[in-house]
């Protein structure tokens, strides 16, 4: 149940093992403060992101989705980021088309050097969301009955 | 039974008055328009209304180590009345009620919706090429005690069965008035193709194992487009939402698909079209007439409406009968 | 159309294949369906007319005939299916016989009740880019689907014979629907009121899965239960789900036939959802499928300027 005064957004955040997920461990380590709506869920690499995965999580309730791999020729696998940004571009576009917030599904690139961007990146995506408020039109009708 | 003639300004500002309790079906729609006022809430298939494209079974939730179960009431639903037309009715009066409202076991949910749900027969003067009513033992002006029944008649509208006065007093029913009807109803009557043979159910099914299935099935997509908007099919799946807390749901299934009979050991019974095809028209024309007594298509004929490739159910009950001779 | 010629030849190709995958008149007027000729007495069935919607090479892949040499009559966008199926490994080259057809477009049976009201059929005569009402002559532009005014290739890229002759005109600049530009023209929150009303009407029959060619999974995401993806329910937001997953399942494969849109019970024009992924890869990918067999299709590679202004 959304509790509209106390609302927090959600974001499910998919990292990849190789950039993001080490940056998002470097924040950590270094005691660098981010907002904690993030659910971290680690992937082999952002071409691993089947955009089915970013609906499912939109489904299941979740405010807004984050997805953040290694900067273009950067990729442990050497191209699998440039393969994600197709995939992410046609979704991106094809949701905002069909009249979806663009800010509810939003991509970045950071390396595992990068502790500080990520705690911007994650910053600016919680702040985008608050802004546009809680997801209705792509969770689960049942959800709101539970 | 009370029968009446009601002129058809009073009829229409009847129904207008309450526009928000009726409700029209759209092959109903089709047919009728110059009696009934604009605007009535149209829906896809009187299935919808008491038999719901989804709903919540139960309710379940993980607390202090133990599965909590609630049961989902749908509560109780406002008087509705539900224009339609004979094959409707009789899909939602013979089959579905049959279905769900069985002697030892009530669908509450069901009969939440159903007990408050009137239905007022239109009956049929223009046979839309679609239709084969009497085909399956059904006729253009099919009507029985459960419905009002409402039939264009020498510029006024012949009203069955009106316990409640819904549409007020009217004028009575003189003999020669009576007459004239029961003559119209037997000359469209005769007008009709004759009805299956009665030995058709038994015949069909000791045709199980023909090779005639796949030829007839060839051209069958295995879409659930017809049994969706079919107003007899009533098959549904469970799936079970949420983890340590959420519901059961009720949704429509279809057994155009494949998942409808996939066991748990991934062996499928109807593996391919073919099985299901032969499926859908045994359970219709042979299985229900067998165990209970009434066939489990009307004749509406939206199947044949819709279909994306025009498998015609009609064209192979009409096939299979002439193939058993 | 093209009947006799159709004919011949499907005699002729009988002595050498399995059955001719063709189109027959329906049970009802107006309507014709997909039809397979095995015996040469039947050629007499096989009909190529405005209401041949149905994409034939759909039936290349059910069980009985992937094996087999099959001869198939093939529009443009078969014929494109037909590539992205080969190129996919789905059906084999030399077991095919392709019989090449240029289109001029199907009918919309609803667009011509909506102008001529209840249809009889001997009130039509039908040529190949025009029809006559009651002696009157018409253009058969504004009664095409919607898919078929939106028309790039309307010449089969991919045949063994070809019936007939090449369409000389591109259908999209003369018929030129631009259902897909207004909607691009509109605000976000009209559209999402638009497809809002859509996605209400979905009744999750999956007609439009089962009748596309290139929907050959054998379990589909949407009725997956490992993992669980959506469920069956027709909610708004569940047929959201579907037919995005499905048109991104889609996208560089999709052939833009309409396929999906003609077999839809509930009018919905889902069509143009997959028909925006092409556009967006056309315009920004430089691909079309079903055109090129040897092009490598845009989700299996990439280059390194492409958009990407997108990602933080």
């Amino acid at each position: 149940m959304v509790n509209e005064d106390r609302w927090e957004p959600k974001i499910v955040a998919f990292l990849c093992h190789w950039c993001s997920y080490a940056g998002a461990d470097l924040a950590g380590v270094s005691r660098i403060q981010y907002p904690p709506n993030v659910r971290v869920i680690r992937v082999p690499c952002s071409g691993a992101v089947n955009p089915l995965y970013i609906l499912r999580a939109l489904r299941e309730g979740a405010d807004g989705v984050l997805v953040s791999g290694c900067h273009p020729g950067d990729c442990h696998y050497l191209s699998g980021n440039y393969f994600a940004r197709r995939k992410f571009f046609l979704l991106k576009e094809l949701l905002s088309w069909l009249g979806i917030e663009e800010e509810r599904v939003q991509f970045s690139w950071v390396s595992a050097s990068e502790g500080q961007r990520f705690a911007q990146v994650v910053q600016d995506v919680v702040e985008s969301v608050k802004r546009i408020g809680p997801s209705r039109k792509m969770v689960k009708e049942f959800l709101l009955h539970v | 039974m009370a029968k009446k003639l009601v002129t058809p300004e009073v009829f229409r500002k009847k129904v207008a008055d309450q526009s928000d309790l009726f409700l029209i079906t759209e092959r109903a729609q089709g047919v009728y328009h110059e009696f009934l006022p604009q605007g009535l809430r149209v829906i896809k298939t009187p299935k919808e209304l008491i038999f719901p494209e989804w709903e919540g079974v139960y309710r379940f939730s993980f607390q202090d180590r133990s599965w909590k179960v609630w049961e989902i009431e749908t509560g109780d639903f406002s008087p509705r009345f539900l224009f339609l037309l004979p094959c409707e009715a009789r899909a939602v009066i013979e089959v579905l009620d049959g279905n769900f409202l069985q002697k030892d076991y009530i669908d509450k949910n069901y009969w939440q919706r159903r007990k408050n749900l009137h239905l007022i027969v239109l009956g049929c003067y223009t046979i839309p090429k679609t239709c084969f009513c009497s085909l399956v033992g059904g006729n253009p002006l099919w009507r029985d005690g459960r419905s009002l029944f409402v039939l264009p008649f020498q510029g006024e509208l012949y009203v069955e069965n009106d316990e409640t006065m819904l549409f007020g007093e009217g004028k009575s029913v003189d003999a020669r008035e009576e007459e004239t009807l029961a003559t119209r109803e037997e000359e469209l009557k005769a007008s009709l193709p004759p009805p299956l043979p009665s030995d058709f159910p038994q015949k069909l099914y000791a045709h199980f194992d023909e090779g005639i299935w796949k030829d007839l099935s060839w051209r069958c997509i295995n879409c659930g487009a017809c049994t969706f908007l079919c107003p007899t099919c009533y098959c549904f799946d469970l799936s079970v939402e949420g983890r340590l807390r959420g519901l059961t749901l009720k949704t429509w299934d279809s057994c155009m698909f494949p998942r409808f009979t996939l066991h748990a050991s991934s062996h499928n019974p109807r593996p391919t079209g073919k099985e299901r095809v032969r499926q859908r028209v045994m359970h219709k024309f042979s299985y229900l007439p067998l165990r209970e007594g009434y066939y489990g298509c009307v004749g509406c004929g939206i199947c044949r409406e819709i279909c994306p490739v025009n498998w015609d159910i009609r064209e192979t009950v009409e096939r299979m009968a002439k193939y058993l001779g | 159309m093209y009947e006799e010629e159709i004919r011949a030849l499907s005699v002729k190709l009988l002595d050498e294949v399995e059955g001719v995958i063709g189109y027959s008149w329906g049970t009802l007027p107006f309507r014709a369906r997909p039809f397979l000729c095995q015996k040469k007495e039947d050629v007499t069935h096989l009909v190529f007319n405005h209401f041949c919607g149905s994409n034939l090479a759909r039936y290349l892949l059910s069980g009985e005939l992937k094996e087999k040499k099959i001869a198939i009559l093939a529009k443009a966008c078969d014929a494109r299916a037909i590539t992205v199926l080969i190129r996919e490994g789905q059906v084999k080259r030399e077991n095919l016989v392709i019989v090449g057809i240029p289109c001029y477009g199907m009918v919309d049976r609803k667009k011509l009740e909506e102008r001529f009201g209840p249809l009889q059929p001997q009130d039509f005569e039908w040529h190949l880019d025009s029809l006559t009402f009651k002696g009157e002559n018409l253009s058969i532009g504004p009664f095409l689907e919607a898919t078929c005014q939106r028309c790039l290739h309307p010449n089969p890229p991919l045949y063994d014979h070809l019936i007939g002759q090449e369409v000389t005109y591109i259908p999209r600049k003369r018929w030129n629907n631009d259902a897909l530009t207004k909607l691009d023209m509109v605000s976000r929150e009209e559209r999402w009121a638009f497809f809002a009303g859509e996605f209400e009407k979905c009744i999750r029959c999956y007609a439009c899965r089962n009748s596309c060619p290139l929907c050959y999974c054998k379990e589909c995401f949407a009725e997956m239960q490992r993992p669980y993806w959506l469920s069956g329910a027709a909610t708004p937001s569940e047929n959201l789900f579907f037919h995005v997953g499905r048109s991104l399942h889609m996208a560089g494969r999709c052939v833009e036939c309409g396929a999906c849109e003609r077999a839809c019970p509930v009018d919905i024009p889902i069509a143009l959802l997959p028909c925006k992924v092409e556009e967006l890869i056309r315009g920004n990918f430089d691909f079309e499928a079903g055109i090129d067999p040897d092009k490598e299709p845009p989700l299996l590679t990439y280059r390194e300027n492409d958009p990407g202004e997108f990602i933080r």
